[in-house]
């Protein structure tokens, strides 16, 4: 027998879907049990949830502001930031004193980014942070000129076309000049229509090398070198004390000028903060040195030297007081004086010998004064000394001053040298210098085993080449890519193969002089690092179509796969040697994403 | 002597201002205004201003507190003195604290 139960259907009005509704809105489902149908209010309520979330900011923005936070830190401006939405989800984050005083506003509404601080006469706006440091440049600041009517000297770092900056170094040297009140480290696209004047200076600080957290960043780091209008404005910016007086943010309740919308209060940073601050901001962003130092100092120095007189015996080398003008916005002396003096500890000796030569040599203010031969002779002496007793190997920040001091010494012969028209022996020389380059630059790299017996030298665009590939099957597309690091090369459809031998090189290529390079020409680029070698290992580990070109000064890789398919965006990139030249990739611009190197 | 000197410490100063946030929000939504429409009112420049300090981050600039105080529907003698309890509250004790007894 079985027991047989009757279960009583279950009414309509007996089913349970107050789960289903909340309020008015009532989840429902199609026959099919498959597709959801939400009222127009939940599906309003998801949408607006969504759009929230997707107007938040992205995880390369978020390590942009983080970054900057730390370049703040390392540069003793301890702070804290804070983030979040409006009811609308844009997203804002401050930059807030350990007391809780926000000096900085940053936020993004509709696609802008938006700066604000008591510092600043009226909040900045644009579309990335490199349009906010242009809407900075033209006088954002509130005080533009000092007691005397002077204009603040503005730092002007020139960008060539195929330099890029991260996102965080622009914002962490925008946010560093607002803070200290300060246009001195403003990176702009170079303004053409502006002569050079006199204020304009590259400082020359190096108190980061007295501090831990600086001495970490120097050794990935370049120099700080450059311009200087006097010897003053370099030692003016130097701390006489690191230790004296804390990393602390003054908060200035007497400050005038205060901001009419938010009201916040000036902010002033301790001079000792301004100095150490900037070098490390500098250095750990690679911010100033390439110019002076890494890329191609050859022809900086060339530039540098055009501000000499062109006998080194002659007695009247102190000043140019013939031709102003030509030594206008550079003083050699200072820069010698002060990277000795700040960045060489060990030469102290020689930095004091040539100071004191110098100081007898001409006014410390006397705009243009440059070297006398006795201290030209004293820089050679320095050089000499310095080769013999610094390993390059295991220092590498002096092996950038045995650089420095092996320019200076050659210092008379460039000029001349530039003038002179090129002879067979020359380009024979080229050669050489070029396969010297090559080989040297790729130890560096880490890639000296890539391409190896796989070089030829070719003749193109008047000098001499080496290339893993023969350089005649490039198509216009990748010739278009090819011109832009080659500028000037304008025969590359047609490049003349070159045998090994040096006289075959000084019949078919003899190298053209040199254009000519100020120092306003001359791009900034960021240091090779670690980073980008796995870039461009990961590049010649992808593909077997990533092939090489050597210049005398300038490595380019180049990935053909960024050429395959008429919709590839390509990429062109350059990163300055520790030991001297270029390293440029071109590739598709999605790899230059995935290591970082670039923003979406 | 100075070190004597009362300090508020800022996780004290945090906390008054995360508070004062809070009222902030509920004094503008009781106004039935979006942070947009707030920051309109006072002409701010940017809306996320308002965000920022129901947050609890930054202040209220002195010269503007009558204009919050109407934005927001508030008696500015009333207005005032909350403002003060979170931000300053020893001198809000010192002043006020016969007549809170």
């Amino acid at each position: 027998m079985t027991n047989i139960y009757d279960f009583p259907s279950r009414s309509i009005e007996d089913k349970e879907d107050g789960f289903l509704q909340q309020g008015s809105d009532t989840l429902a489902f199609d026959e099919s049990g498959k597709h959801v149908d939400f009222s127009d209010k939940v599906y309003q309520s998801i949408e607006r949830s969504r759009a929230y979330e997707r107007a938040n900011w992205s995880n390369q923005e978020l390590a942009s502001i983080y970054r900057v936070k730390c370049l703040l830190d390392a540069a003793q401006v301890p702070c804290t930031v804070e983030r979040g939405q409006s009811d609308e989800g844009d997203p804002w984050c401050v930059y807030c004193t350990p007391g809780g005083e926000v000096f900085i506003h940053l936020c993004r509404i509709s696609g802008t980014y938006i700066l604000d601080s008591p510092n600043l006469s009226a909040p900045i706006s644009g579309a990335n942070f490199t349009q906010l440091i242009e809407r900075f440049s033209n006088g954002a600041l509130q005080k533009t000129r000092d007691s005397n009517g002077q204009k603040h000297r503005v730092v002007k770092l020139s960008r060539g076309d195929n330099v890029f900056l991260h996102p965080a170094t622009l914002l962490a040297a925008l946010i560093w000049s607002i803070y200290v009140e300060s246009e001195e480290l403003v990176l702009l696209s170079q303004d053409e229509q502006e002569e050079p004047s006199h204020d304009d200076a590259i400082l020359l600080v190096n108190s980061l090398a007295e501090t831990p957290s600086g001495q970490e960043l120097l050794k990935e780091a370049t120099f700080i070198a450059g311009h200087a209008s006097d010897a003053n404005l370099i030692n003016d910016r130097l701390p006489d004390h690191l230790d004296d007086g804390e990393a602390q943010l003054v908060v200035g309740a007497d400050y005038a000028p205060q901001r009419d919308v938010t009201g916040k209060n000036g902010l002033f940073p301790p001079q000792t903060v301004i100095a150490t601050g900037l070098s490390a901001i500098a250095v750990a962003v690679g911010l100033l040195s390439e110019s002076f130092i890494n890329r191609q100092p050859d022809a900086e120095l060339a530039d540098l030297l055009a501000t000499l007189p062109d006998d080194p015996g002659n007695e009247s080398l102190l000043t140019n007081t013939e031709n102003p003008d030509k030594t206008k916005g550079v003083d050699l002396a200072a820069i010698v004086t002060s990277f000795f003096d700040h960045l060489v500890p060990e030469t102290g000796s020689y930095a004091s010998a040539l100071s004191d030569q110098m100081a007898t040599d001409t006014s410390p203010v006397a705009p243009g004064a440059v070297l006398s031969a006795d201290a030209m002779k004293l820089l050679a002496e320095l050089a000499a000394n310095l080769r013999a007793e610094i390993d390059p190997d295991t220092a590498p920040v002096q092996t950038e001053v045995v650089e420095l001091a092996n320019l200076l010494v050659d210092l008379p012969a460039t000029p001349e040298n530039a003038d002179t028209p090129p002879s067979a022996p020359q380009a024979a020389e080229a050669s050489n210098a070029l396969s010297g380059f090559v080989d040297n630059a790729l130890k560096i790299t880490g890639l000296q085993n890539i391409f190896d017996d796989m070089l030829q030298q070719y003749a193109l665009g008047g000098t001499v080449i080496e290339a893993s590939f023969d350089i005649a099957s490039i198509d216009q597309a990748e010739t278009s890519a090819l011109e832009r690091l080659l500028p000037g090369k304008t025969d590359i459809e047609k490049p003349v193969p070159v045998r090994s031998d040096s006289s075959a090189v000084a019949e078919s290529a003899v190298p053209a002089p040199k254009p000519d390079t100020t120092v306003e020409d001359m791009p900034v680029f960021s240091l090779f690092d670690d980073n980008v070698r796995k870039f461009v290992n990961h590049l010649l580990d992808k593909s077997e179509k990533v092939e090489m070109i050597a210049t005398e000064s300038e490595l380019i890789f180049i990935d053909f796969t960024a050429f395959d398919e008429a919709d590839d965006i390509s990429h062109t990139m350059s990163w300055s040697l520790n030991g001297g030249g270029t390293v440029s990739v071109v590739g598709l611009a999605s790899e230059f994403q995935d290591f970082d190197l670039i923003v979406a | 002597m100075l070190a004597e000197v009362h300090k508020v410490s800022p996780e004290e100063a945090r906390e008054q201002r995360t508070a004062l946030g809070h009222w902030l929000k509920e004094l503008r939504e009781q106004q039935g205004l979006s942070q947009r429409e707030l920051a309109e009112s006072l002409s701010l420049e940017y809306y996320t201003f308002i965000s920022q300090l129901e947050n609890g981050r930054g202040k209220i600039p002195t010269h503007r507190y009558a204009e919050w105080a109407a934005a927001l529907g508030q008696d500015p003698q009333e207005f005032v003195k909350a403002l003060l309890f979170y931000y300053e509250p020893s001198t809000y004790k010192i002043l006020f604290e016969k007549e809170a007894v």
